[in-house]
């Protein structure tokens, strides 16, 4: 879609797009942020007839004396602002949390899980972990190596099939990951790129897809799952575990979990018992890409 | 003698997914999930066909003297074995 048009969308009516099982209503009259939606939801349908939408969401930039003085974005869903404002220059990573929060806030016929997930073949690596254990840096070098990255945030389970859906969202970077993407992957686009924000400098790194590859909610069947923890300098150990303590982490990093009651029970059970189960240390990428690789077979 | 037994309902009030040599087990009453290690799966399975006498389940468990109490302690504290005579 060519800039322009979609920088028209976003103002009015706005962009809808299809997000994995979801659709999403994008508005922003911020130019910089248009032309970040545009490179980071490229590759996904752009629902041109849609009426009602799962997200109707909103970045807009604050009024006022803040509209020239240290200037904030605001974030929207369905008019009302669940946050408080940020600095202009992270609207684009506001943008991408606000949307995690609406899943993560909302989707409960799902399970969902805070965990990166990619996909091969039809079958899926979930590495369920809390933020700062290299999951992220980690699911944006696999991207590149012939996984689709579905997200390196969120898990989303489907307690009926089992399968896990798609949501081709772009990697979150903090600091030291954002310089290995760029030194590693110099054509790969970094978008969004914040400095001074709560996490440090942030970036979003655009999932490696053709422009319109993404044209339905795809799934995969989860068979791998790895509990990852980066440890500065750490010899690469990936070790088998029994499923019951991966089932503990994957309950662990379920948002939703308690709400489910026996339903997420039992689908956490169905995740683990056709997967094989792993513990990930790894100070070095490139050992760890090996490691994974020897153990999926991909 | 004292006697262990799996509560009334058992069936009905948990659910137990034995993965691997572990278990976990989702309690419907209060929607807690807990881990259950192989000696404990092990005494619930013992008790599956009805009370047993305490003395015979910890010389079949091959617990170190001590962790058989523990572990008689807990299951009794997450409500799934209950202590029968003295």
């Amino acid at each position: 879609m060519p800039v322009e048009q979609c920088r028209a969308m976003l103002v009015a009516p706005g962009l809808v797009l299809g997000i994995g099982p979801f659709t999403a209503r994008i508005r922003t009259p911020i130019r910089a942020l248009a032309e970040d939606v545009r490179a980071i939801y490229g590759a996904h349908e752009v629902l041109r007839d849609a009426t009602a939408v799962d997200f109707d969401v909103a970045v807009r930039p604050s009024r006022g004396l803040r509209g020239y003085w240290r200037p904030q974005a605001r974030f929207f869903s369905d008019g009302q602002e669940p946050f408080h404002p940020l600095p202009l220059d992270q609207a684009a990573p506001f943008l991408e949390w606000g949307l995690n929060w609406c899943i993560a806030a909302h989707a409960h016929d799902l399970l969902v899980l805070h965990a990166a997930v990619l996909a091969r073949g039809g079958r899926a690596l979930l590495m369920p972990a809390p933020s700062g254990s290299g999951k992220s840096t980690l699911a944006a070098a696999l991207a590149h190596a012939g996984w689709r990255l579905y997200s390196d945030e969120l898990a989303l389970i489907d307690p009926s099939s089992g399968r896990v859906f798609a949501l081709d969202r772009a990697a979150n970077l903090k600091n030291a990951a954002i310089d290995l993407v760029r030194r590693r992957f110099p054509k790969t686009p970094l978008r969004g790129i914040a400095r001074n924000t709560s996490k440090g400098t942030v970036a979003l790194m655009c999932p490696p897809l053709e422009p319109g590859a993404v044209a339905d909610a795809s799934e995969a069947v989860p068979a791998w799952v790895i509990l990852p923890r980066w440890i500065e300098g750490a010899a690469t150990d990936l070790l088998p575990i029994g499923r019951a303590q991966a089932f503990l982490q994957l309950a662990d990093n379920a948002m939703n979990y308690s709400i489910h009651g026996r339903r997420g029970f039992e689908a956490l059970c169905r995740t683990v018992a056709d997967a094989a189960c792993f513990t990930l240390i790894y100070g070095d990428i490139d050992e760890a890409m090996a490691a994974i690789a020897r153990r999926t077979g991909c | 003698m004292s006697v262990l037994a799996r509560v009334p309902a058992f069936d009905r009030l948990f659910l137990v997914r034995v993965l691997d040599d572990e278990a976990v087990v989702f309690d419907q009453t209060s929607g807690d999930t807990h881990l259950l290690s192989a000696p404990a799966v092990s005494l619930l399975q013992r008790l599956d066909d009805g009370a047993r006498g305490r003395a015979e389940l910890e010389a079949g468990s091959k617990l170190p003297p001590g962790e058989f109490e523990s572990l008689v302690e807990r299951l009794a504290q997450l409500g799934m074995i209950e202590v029968c005579g003295s």
